[in-house]
């Protein structure tokens, strides 16, 4: 009897549990001819989680988690950004330290940079088909990479906590944030790969955008000051600069907070700000006013419609939005992101 | 996620945040030891503790000595023989394998742990060492990694709340850690570790008695590469990578003097000291990923007490205790505006409590006390700030006996207590527990209690300084629980509980965006966590062999909207198993023993709408241990063996594990 009820034991001993784990829907992905909207959801830091939403203009159908879908693995930690160039988009996958490279046909990964542990890559400009600059938030630098071997050849110091970057005329605009308390960009000639310059914009400089006229417009988000005081807050302001020259050509004041802004072809500029989305106009360098009211955190224009995306975080742990208005600010659409949905990009 | 975020700067400042986050919240080790008590321990008499039995184990849960099958909720014992004979340094190594309990390893030895019990979070769980508080007043957690095991008698894992004895963050239940008291006779002991990865560890331990006086003390210092190797696994392909960057060394001296001024009075102090540099090099989210962060602790701690006894009946206690808690966490690869991330609090803390312990008859006994302290803060992320506290309980034990064989006894146990914080509002938290004999032979019980426990914020909650919310309120919990228990004697010593629990927090402080730019934490959430711990165990051959087997089941959902619409309402928690199963066998022959456990964790979500999870995994441990006496000198040899079978497995996602490791620890008694 008592050999009987160690037998049992030890049987016990072995037995698995109960509680199996939960079985995975088999995934639906994008047909390959898609045109449509590319979304990055950063993800909760620390959780690799961030995904990529493909929005469907043909058939209006949403696609999430693309990138595990048809690769099987997850994307990384804190998606940034997603660029495209010809048929590869770029999703700079900051606490990953990686830019994955994806056939945008088959949403297949071609293949990974790896920009070094700890360099936290931020944003990604191309500068020709094979040579792109990716700014590198904890490294003070940007570097350079060879977009055809998928690797790292060189870095440009620049300035603190570099996040934002434009290229224009042969030089790379990169928006030094120091993390909330920066006031400049700094300027990387493109020819020799060295910094030569740096511009005083305003406080907390962090996105960048280029103009069909070829302007530069940095996102000053403002400073925050005493976190307990909101009345030392300076205002987010719009600096325009002429990259010809270097010289800031105009400053706007936007108020609230923002890091931020899209810009279509037709001449409006379209920032995210804490107060609220406002427009403003560059062919005038002037504030319109309130685009639509509410927090979102991402903004992207469509090119041919001038539809403007903004992605709401909502509570930056369940799943955001994408909400889409017309130009004119009539709400078109929402459609479903993943977990804090930030850059978008367009498949035309 | 205690840290400030700015929403329009999201990403860059939740980056900093969880980094930050690491040192508020959590990094680990698993490890070995002996003392005094192991090297002697070699009679069955003593084996047969290396698992306990309803019947034999009186406990200090309720705050007076009761016998654990008598108790009204469940406590699960861990005594200094099962500690010895298990693998691993910590008291997070004894603890592995009870019911009731999940643990949050960011990685091997010594890196942050926490523990978390029946489903509510580490902040509600209260771990006291000695009586004293050892969660940080900063963070709310208790962080496992710094708790060597080696000087520790037994840990009592008290579950359910017990606000109502022991005060704030008492939600989930309370890990009572004892230290060793000094032993009849002067020992003086040598052990010296090696092991896997680099790890090595030395320890001297002295004691002795004498009519009056008493003392013990123990240097013990440990380090290692913490290099392991692990598995690193994307989904579609996999590759052996080594954990850099998580070396280690840590110094813990601790003593205490004991002096007995005469038959009623006594009279005791102590004193430890911590001093440890921890590599913290955060989640692995490419094969490229190497950390540079450190965590530096050093933390004091002393205690001094004096008890009278007045009468035979009446015996009355002061205490005192102070802590000093420094923290540093720092990564020189991380620039913030040209200076490396760094993130240095100190917290500090003094409690005054006199209590009188009585007992007028067998049938009537208690504890009634009081609580003055006073708790400070000072940071460069969060404002400095003091908190004094002040509190009164009574708990009291009513016994009535029958002189039948059927519903032969009742217990009633009784207790309230009142809290009170500076800048809080105060908690008043009674409960009421029972426990029914039905049977005396086979013994069959069951218990049942039921109390209203609180948390308080924080000081992150309160005054973390980009987002912290001064007017917070505690969190409030209504806990339940029922429990049927028995033991028989047949073929061997049978010892069964099953326990229902059922815990429902309200007014949960919960970080979210506000309608400005920061994340700030308001008192909105609501968490029921409701389960099963099922447990057993047999000991044969007399006392030589004991197998026990215990399966937790846990819903922890959250049963609150955030705001309307909420998609994460009605999920479950994220890192709360649903279930977890242990099973181990412990063996003794002449002067060696065995010891094999093995512990499997269901799947957990790591989001909080449960579109992502950790699957499940099984860890088996084994250790040998063999005594031997060539006088005057008493050798032990320990050989340990953790993850045996090599399993690959996060329990905190993108934290990997070690695989196997192998320690040897030899240990000289004069």
């Amino acid at each position: 009897m008592s050999r009987r009820i160690v037998f049992s034991v030890i049987a016990a001993l072995i037995l698995p549990g109960c509680v199996q784990d939960p079985v995975s829907v088999k995934p639906v992905v994008p047909v390959p001819s898609a045109k449509g909207v590319y979304v990055v959801n950063e993800g909760t830091f620390g959780r690799g989680n961030a995904t990529l939403t493909f929005y469907d203009l043909g058939s209006f159908q949403v696609y999430n988690d693309v990138f595990a879908s048809v690769n099987g693995r997850n994307l990384g930690d804190v998606g940034n950004q997603i660029v495209i160039r010809g048929p590869c988009g770029y999703i700079v996958v900051n606490n990953s330290d990686k830019i994955e490279v994806l056939d945008l046909q088959t949403n297949k990964s071609t293949g990974t940079i790896s920009v070094g542990s700890g360099r936290s890559p931020r944003q990604l400009a191309f500068v020709n088909d094979s040579l792109g600059l990716v700014t590198a938030l904890y490294d003070a630098s940007v570097l350079v990479v060879n977009l055809r071997a998928m690797a790292v050849v060189g870095r440009i110091p620049v300035g603190e906590n570099p996040e934002g970057i434009v290229v224009a005329q042969g030089r790379a605009y990169v928006a030094n944030s120091g993390f909330g308390s920066g006031r400049t960009i700094s300027v990387v000639d493109l020819s020799s790969m060295t910094s030569v310059k740096t511009i005083t914009v305003g406080d907390n400089p962090s996105g960048v955008a280029l103009s069909q006229e070829g302007l530069v417009y940095v996102v000053c988000g403002g400073s925050y000051g005493d976190y307990s005081n909101p009345a030392d807050d300076t205002p987010a302001r719009i600096v325009v600069v002429n990259p010809g020259t270097d010289a800031v050509v105009d400053s706007i004041i936007i108020g609230g907070h923002a890091s931020a802004m899209a810009l279509s072809a037709d001449g409006w500029g379209y920032v995210p700000t804490t107060d609220g989305v406002v427009t403003i106009d560059t062919r005038t360098n002037r504030l319109v006013g309130s685009f639509v009211k509410g927090q979102y955190y991402g903004v992207g224009v469509e090119g041919v419609s001038g539809d403007v995306y903004l992605t709401d975080p909502k509570d930056y742990v369940q799943p955001g939005e994408i909400a889409v208005y017309a130009p004119n600010g009539q709400l078109r659409t929402r459609f479903p992101g993943g977990v804090i949905p930030g850059s978008i990009a367009f498949k035309r | 996620m205690n840290n400030a975020l700015i929403v329009g700067d999201v990403s860059r400042v939740m980056l900093l945040s969880a980094l930050l986050s690491v040192v508020l919240h959590s990094s680990a080790d698993g490890r070995m030891r002996y003392s005094s008590g192991d090297l002697r321990a070699t009679d069955p008499a003593d084996t047969a503790v290396v698992s306990y039995t309803l019947s034999e184990v009186v406990v200090t849960a309720t705050r007076n000595e009761a016998a654990l099958r008598a108790l009204p909720s469940a406590v699960s014992p861990v005594g200094r023989e099962l500690i010895s004979l298990k693998p691993g340094s910590l008291v997070v190594s004894a603890l592995a394998g009870l019911p009731g309990l999940s643990f949050r390893p960011y990685g091997g030895a010594t890196s942050v742990q926490t523990i978390s019990l029946r489903g509510m979070s580490a902040e509600n769980t209260l771990v006291l060492v000695d009586g004293q508080r050892y969660n940080s007043y900063q963070n709310g957690q208790a962080d496992f990694g710094l708790l060597p095991v080696a000087n520790v008698e037994r840990v009592e894992v008290v579950k359910g709340g017990y606000s109502s004895l022991y005060g704030a963050d008492a939600v989930g239940g309370v890990v009572n850690i004892i230290t060793r008291r000094p032993p009849s006779e002067t020992s003086v002991q040598v052990f010296s570790s090696v092991g896997s990865n680099g790890f090595s560890a030395a320890e001297l331990d002295a004691a002795g008695k004498t009519a009056d006086f008493g003392w013990r003390g123990m240097l013990r210092r440990e380090r290692g590469r913490g290099d392991y190797p692990f598995l690193f696994d994307d989904g579609s392909s996999s590759v052996n990578l080594r954990r850099n960057g998580s070396d280690f060394r840590s110094l813990v001296a601790d003593g205490r003097l004991e002096y007995s001024f005469s038959d009623r009075v006594d009279a005791f102090v102590t004193a430890s000291w911590t001093d440890a540099d921890r590599g913290s090099p955060g989640p692995v989210t490419d094969p490229e990923s190497s950390g540079s962060a450190r965590l530096a602790d050093q933390i004091l701690r002393s205690q001094a007490g004096a008890s009278w006894k007045l009468s035979d009946g009446i015996t009355a206690r002061l205490g005192a205790s102070f802590s000093l808690a420094e923290e540093d966490y720092s990564d020189p690869r991380i620039l913030i505006n040209g200076n490396a991330l760094r993130s240095s609090s100190a917290n500090r803390s003094f409690l005054v409590s006199p209590e009188v312990q009585f007992s007028f008859s067998p049938a009537i006994s208690g504890t009634a006390g009081l609580e003055s302290g006073r708790a400070w803060i000072r940071g460069n992320e969060v404002s400095d700030a003091t908190r004094w506290q002040r509190s009164a309980f009574i708990t009291t034990r009513h016994t009535f006996s029958l002189p039948t064989p059927v519903l032969f006894e009742l217990n009633v146990y009784p207790s309230i207590r009142y809290d009170s914080f500076s800048g809080l509002d105060g908690d008043v938290s009674p409960r009421i527990g029972v426990n029914l004999g039905i049977l005396q032979s086979p013994d069959l019980r069951i218990r049942s209690s039921y109390g209203k426990s609180f948390r308080v914020p924080t000081f992150n909650d309160l005054y973390w300084i980009a987002g912290g919310n001064p007017s917070l309120r505690p969190e409030r919990s209504l806990s339940f629980d029922f429990g049927v228990l028995g033991s028989l004697s047949w073929v061997g010593r049978w010892d069964a509980e099953v326990s229902y629990f059922d815990i429902d927090s309200q007014d949960r402080i919960v970080w979210s965006p506000t309608s400005g730019s920061f994340w700030s934490p308001k008192n909105i959430g609501r968490v029921e966590s409701r389960g099963v711990e099922a447990e057993g165990r047999w000991t044969g051959l007399d006392g030589a062999l004991t197998l026990a087997l215990n399966s937790t089941w846990t819903d922890v959902v959250k049963k609150s909207e955030d705001f309307p619409g909420d998609p994460t309402l009605g999920k479950q928690l994220i890192y709360a198993p649903e279930q977890t199963v242990s099973a181990s066998a412990s063996f003794a022959w002449g002067d060696a023993r065995l010891f094999v456990q093995h512990s499997w964790t269901s799947f957990r979500y790591t989001t909080e709408i449960n579109d992502r999870f950790l699957p499940s995994y099984a860890v088996t441990s084994a250790t040998a241990q063999y005594l031997l006496t060539l006088q005057p000198v008493r050798l032990s040899i320990k050989l340990e063996a953790t993850n045996i079978f090599n399993t690959s497995y996060e329990a905190v996602a993108l934290f990997p594990m070690p695989l196997r490791e192998f320690r040897a620890t030899l240990g000289v008694e004069v």
